[in-house]
This record gives structure tokens, sequence and C-alpha cells, in this order.
């Protein structure tokens, strides 16, 4: 080597330097806990959302969603004159990173509430923690009823999202219109097992002699329902209910269309931007709505709605509206409550009722378990010139409680003690 | 003084001091206090131990592919198995096993049954797609399995959470995060000079001839199946040990630890720190964590940088970053490590 080839060389010496700067104009800022970079007087909330991985595109909408109600929050002059200082992070639909990134949020960055979160692998990695940490979680977008059910359930976890049993009522009001003949198609995994068997048990109370001509159950992620769209229409149902998420929801009804299935398609949830992916095979179908950007029970939803595609792009999606509400629902409380603790908001939060959200005109949780108690829509899919697609409800409840265990009978009385 | 000779990636050997690992243990045994200082120690130890069963996942996958030399992309399986024996034995099938011990043991016997499956699939496969395709198919095959949850014994999607970490050895407490470190490094230690020993072996340099020339391998009468074999059974036991640590860390498991995704993880660690010199997959794991804690926190989409680095890996250091270090450091006349490894 030559002797200007060692002077170009890095020594150890200069590594060693070189590194450690480096280390140190990087790591600071990650060093020092976000509480000593920020103010203290701010309200500090941390949201955990899969901006990648597999449900990125949910996870995206929800953190939209509670971006947006803090943004709204702030601008209206924050909280009992407190700012809200949003922290961020990024679950990359992984049950691990999940558990990590909740870790650093309440122990480095020490935030005052959680919300967010998609998978219920996730939440319930993260439950035992946030007892342990007394921190509350309002989880905004786990539907499984699990969550909800000892020995997961406990005083910090709050579920804002509907209950499965509860979602599959909506497949009463179409039943009773359309036949008896009804065939079931979900995802092969916990969620889509719970909900047919749900919906079938909804269906039976709704049209007693309704036949169920068979159930199939594809892999999460299918990419060819061709296989089993041909034993249903073998069948000749009247009814197809579809329990199919993600990519699965827009493949397995597309494809029935392109097939020539003309059944009636009633599907267990809407999705309003899988629905535009779809096209209009999806209108005339039905489905149970938890958000709706144009809602007539909640004019409010409108105004919000538009101020999130202002800001956005795109109309809002169920995930984003439940993503937004779940921010109202910790900081109504501590509005309320006039305080940041713990003990305080999470009594408030157990004896509001919380009226006028954008997902429902009055919406509480049960103290017993502090499941959601919210209102259901039964629509029917249709064309929009606003939305492209839109909804027509059929049937509005505005707390369903069929199929909750009752709250005297949950079994969480234990678990919910401070 | 002492040294030991440690093979690179190009199959050159680098000698350095073993002296060096006397401070590096000393640095690690104090991270705790140090970390105690901070307001948040609990959270920077369970980053520390997610590096080190992060390391040990990685250095078992180095068996395979650094020194074997088969592309494995299906090592999940082994980290998922460990990870789910301890779901399993703790949580599922109503036994009182309070004592991590028995579940560590079990979840490397069940690495070395499981490497031996993928061993003998792989080592029946001249090419190196084939190889990949079935260890992909074997953590798959796993994964479904679990999702399925045929048996009723796995919780399907929800996976299991709330698996208890009290003991080692009915003993040592390792229920607080400082306790778990301890133990953690310790085990990362013991299983860093128990693969040495196996590397420097005969069964070792055996390995590294079949790597560099399978036929020729055979031909000097070594049976290569057997030996492949051996070592997918070595890499599962490791692999398996960190997929149960990762259990006890995480106190649950889901079933995307099988996804590819997290076997893609350990031909990064391993590739960023150099292949084929187990110490590479320590330095390229503790480099990925720790970039992703800084980076992750700085900018939201860190993944980006991610796949920035690895472009950069790829096109400037090929042979990871640790040989490039040690090739750096021994030009350094001051150095007590020397390098014998021939030069262009």
């Amino acid at each position: 080597m030559s002797k200007k080839d060692q002077k170009a060389a890095v020594n150890r010496r200069t590594f060693i330097k070189m590194g450690s700067g480096a280390l140190v104009a990087v790591g600071s800022n990650w060093f020092l806990p976000k509480i000593v970079l920020g103010s203290d007087d701010e309200i500090r909330l941390g949201a955990m959302a899969a901006l990648s991985g597999p449900v990125a595109p949910f996870g995206t909408e929800q953190a939209n969603g509670i971006k947006l109600a803090v943004d709204l929050y702030n601008e209206s002059g924050g909280i009992n004159g407190r700012k809200i200082k949003l922290l961020q992070e990024d679950t990359e639909s992984k049950k691990d990173v999940g558990f990590a990134v909740t870790r650093r949020l309440v122990e480095r960055d020490k935030v005052h509430f959680l919300t967010g979160v998609c998978l219920s692998s996730i939440v319930l990695a993260i439950q035992p923690y946030i007892k342990e940490k007394k921190t509350i979680f309002v989880n905004s977008n786990s539907g499984n009823d699990i969550l909800v059910k000892p020995p997961h359930c406990n005083r910090y976890y709050f579920k804002e999202l509907i209950s499965a049993w509860t979602i599959t009522l909506a497949i009463q009001e179409p039943a009773k219109r359309i036949g008896k003949k009804w065939y079931f198609l979900a995802d092969n995994y916990t969620h889509g097992k719970e909900i047919v068997d749900h919906a079938k048990r909804s269906l039976k109370s709704a049209v007693p002699d309704a036949e169920i001509v068979g159930e199939d159950f594809p892999n999460l992620g299918e990419s060819n329902y061709a296989p089993y769209l041909t034993k249903i229409m073998a069948a000749q149902p009247d009814g197809l209910f579809i329990g199919v998420i993600g990519a699965g929801y827009v493949r397995s009804i597309k494809q029935a269309r392109q097939m020539g299935l003309n059944c009636h398609i009633h599907t267990f949830c809407w999705f309003h931007d899988l629905a535009k992916a779809i096209g209009d095979g999806i209108v005339g179908s039905s489905t149970a709505a938890l958000y709706m950007p144009d809602n007539p029970e909640v004019p409010r939803a409108r105004k919000i709605a538009d101020e999130y595609k202002k800001r956005f792009g795109h109309w809002p999606g169920t995930m984003a509206g439940e993503g937004f509400n779940g921010v109202e629902c910790i900081f109504e409380a501590v509005k309320k409550a006039g305080t940041t603790d713990t003990e305080p908001v999470i009594e408030t939060m157990e004896s509001m009722e919380y009226t006028n959200t954008i997902l429902s005109p009055s919406f509480r949780f049960r103290k017993a378990d502090h499941q959601a108690i919210r209102a259901l829509y039964t629509a029917e899919v249709t064309k929009d010139p606003t939305f492209t697609y839109g909804l027509k409800i059929l049937r509005y409840q505005p707390h369903p409680t069929e199929y909750l265990t009752p709250e005297s009978e949950t079994g969480c009385e234990s678990h919910m003690k401070p | 003084m002492k040294s030991a000779t440690l093979p690179n990636v190009n199959g050159q050997k680098v000698r350095f001091s073993v002296y060096w690992w006397v401070p590096l243990l000393a640095v690690l045994a104090a991270l705790p206090a140090v970390f105690s200082l901070s307001g948040f120690a609990d959270y920077l130890n369970y980053v520390a131990v997610r590096i080190m069963i992060l390391a040990l996942y990685a250095m078992s996958f180095d068996i395979v592919y650094g020194y074997a030399g088969m592309f494995s992309l299906g090592h999940a399986a082994f980290l998922g198995g460990g990870a789910y024996v301890a779901g399993i034995l703790t949580r599922q099938l109503g036994l009182d096993i309070q004592d991590t011990l028995p579940v560590l043991l079990a979840a490397a016997l069940f690495g070395v049954v499981l490497g031996w499956v993928m061993g003998f699939l792989a080592s029946r496969l001249a090419s190196p797609l084939a190889v990949l395709l079935v260890t992909f198919a074997v953590a798959e095959t796993l994964g479904l399995f679990v999702m399925a949850d045929p048996l009723r014994i796995t919780s399907a999607d929800n996976g299991i959470p709330g698996i208890p970490r009290e003991t080692l050895g009915w003993i040592i407490g390792i229920e607080t995060e400082v306790g778990f470190y301890y133990v953690v490094l310790v085990i990362l230690s013991l299983s860093y000079v128990a693969l040495r020993a196996i590397t420097r072996s005969p069964f070792g340099d055996a390995l590294l001839a079949i790597r560099e020339n399978r036929l020729r391998a055979s031909f000097l009468g070594y049976r290569v199946t057997h030996y492949q074999i051996a070592a997918f059974m070595v890499s599962g036991l490791f692999g398996s040990l960190a997929g149960a640590l990762t259990a006890f860390h995480e106190q649950s498991c889901s079933p995307e630890i099988f996804n590819f995704f997290v076997s893609g993880d350990a031909f990064i660690y391993t590739v960023l720190g150099g292949a084929g010199t187990l110490f590479g997959p320590l330095l390229g794991t503790t480099i990925m964590i720790v970039a992703q804690e800084v980076i992750g926190d700085i900018f939201h989409n860190w993944l980006f940088f991610l796949g920035l680095i690895y472009i950069g890996l790829i096109m400037f250091m090929p042979g990871g970053l640790y040989p490039l270090i040690l090739a750096r450091f021994t030009h350094d006349e001051n150095s007590c490590m020397q390098d014998t490894a021939p030069r262009s």
C-alpha cells in the first residue's frame, strides 16, 4: 500500500473518532426521552399503527384518523389549555415490533395514553404490559372478542371496535328480504371462523327456517377463489356471506361477479377503499357499516370527512373513522375529568356517555369489560357521485347488545380492579 | 499473545487476539449499570436483550449459510418453532412448568429434530434455488399449521400471550429485565464459544470444504449429505434456543414469527456483519436493531433506509463489515491484531 493510500485509509483512531461522532450526533436525539425534547405541559399520546407490512393500508388510514383528531384538538386550543403531542410508531404489522414500540412509548417517551393497533395478536401481547404499567390504551381497530374476556380484559384496556358478534346482526335485514338459502365464505383463521359462527346464529334468530347450504374457509389472502365459487354456484344459494378481509375481500367479490354469481352478497364489514378496487360488482350488496362519512344520524361526520379529504387527499375509510374516534374517546374523558391522571380518566370513561361521535350518535364503554356499545348500521351499497360508492341505511340499531355476555357474567371483575 | 484464526467469507484467514473478548464482555456486563443512569433503563435492557437473542438467531443461520454454504429461506421455522415450544409447554398443555430451563432444553431438542428434517430435505438437492424453496416451504408449512391449529394448542392467529418468565434452573430469578439480560448474555457467550469450537473443529473444516466445492469434498471422501444435515441440526439447536428466549423475552408468541421476512432478517444481519465469521452476525444484528431504533425514531419509513443500506452493502462490502474492519485494523502496526490474509 502506498503512503498516499495509507493516508486515505481509515485507521483505527479515525474510525473510532468518526464512529463516536456519528453515534453522538444521531443517537442524542434518540437517547433522550421525548419528554426532555418536548414541553412538560403537553399531553403525550402514543399511537401504534401498522404503517408497513401486510396490514399497512388499514394501519395508514388508522394513523391518518388519529393524526386528524389530534390536529383538530390542537387547532382548537388543545385540552384544558394543554396541547397534545402525538408520538406515532410503526408496528410493521409484527407482534414483536408492536410490543417493542409500545414499550418505547411508555418507558422512554412517558406517554400519558396509548391508542391504535389493528392486529389482535399485537393487542394480546400488549395487554399484560399496559396493565403492569397502568397506562390507558384505547384499541381502535381490533374486533376480536377474546380481548375483552378473561384473562385478557383489564382495567387499562378499552376496546373501541364493535363486538365481532354484534357486527353479524347485520345479516338479519337482507336475510328477511332475499331468501332462506345461505352460503358462508370466510378466512381460515380465528376471526373468520368466529364471525361465521355468529352470523349463522344471527341468521337463524331472524329467519328460523333459514338453510345453510355450505361454508368454506379459504386461506387468509387467497389469490384464487374460483374453486370455492364453483361450489357456491352449484349450491345455488339466495345469499352469500363474505367474511374475508384485506386483499381477499376484493378478490373474492370481484371473482364472484366475474364468474357470474348472481346471488345477493352480504359482506361482514364495509371498507370504502377496498370497494373502489372491486368496482360496480359491489353495488347492491349489503354490509355492516361501522363508520359512514355522510352518516345522516351524525351530521358532524361529513364535516370531519371533508377535513380529512382536504388534508390527506382522499375520503376516510372505516379505519380512519375508528382511529379518529379512539382519540376522541380519550380526550373527551380527559376534558370532563379535568386531569390526565389515569384513575380519574378511567372512571370518567367508564361512566360517560359520548354523544355525537363520528361513528354513532351515542357511544359508551361497558364498565364490566370496557367493550364499546355503539350503533350498528345495516346498509346497502349504492353508486354515489361524491364517494363513488355510498351506503343507504337499511336498519339502524342505536345500541345493539344481542349476544354480548351480560355485564354481570363477563368474569372480568377481578381483572378490572386497579 | 494468544491468538485464534478466523475464516472470513472469502476463505481467507485472519488472526486476532482472544484478549479482545475480555473488555467486550466487561462492557456488556456493565451495560445495565450504564442504562440505569437513564430514565428508561428497563426499555434499554429490553432492546439489548432483543439484540442478543436475534444475534444468536443470526449466528445459527451463519452455520448453514456462512459455513455450510446453503442458503435457507426458512430459518424462521427454528425461531418460530422454539417460541411455540415455549408457549405451548408453559401455557397450552396444562403442565405446571414454572421454570424456563426445561423449556429451553425442549426447544433446543425441537430445533435439532427440525434441523434434521430440513437438512434431510435440503441436502438431497444440488440446486441452491431448490434448497431455498424447500426450506421456505418448511417454514410456511409450520406457519400454516400454527394458523390452522388442528390440535387446538397454538391459538391460531391470536398467538399465545402471557408466557411466564420467573426462574432459570429454579434458582436464578429472571423476572426483571436486568436478571434476564445477564442470563441471555451468558447463554449468548456460551453459544458463541460452542459454535466457535464447532466451526474450528475438523467438522467445521469439512463444512468449509463442502461450501467451497461440494463435488471435490465428496471425492475426498466426505459424506456431504451427512455433514449438511448435521449443520442444519446444529443451526436448529441454536435457532430454536433463540426462539424460546424470544418467547420468554416478549412473554408471548404469534404466527408471524414464521414469516419469510423473519428468515430474511437472519440473512441481512449475517451478510451485513460478515457471513462465515460468527462475530459478523452479532455485529450485523447490533447495527440493524440500533439503526431501527435510531433511524426509526427520526423517520417513520426507516425501512427505506434499510433498503439503501442493503444496496450499499451488496455493492461496496459484499464480504460484510466485520472482515472489512478486521482488515482495516490490522493495517495499524500498533494494533495487537495481525492480518495474515493474502493481499491483492
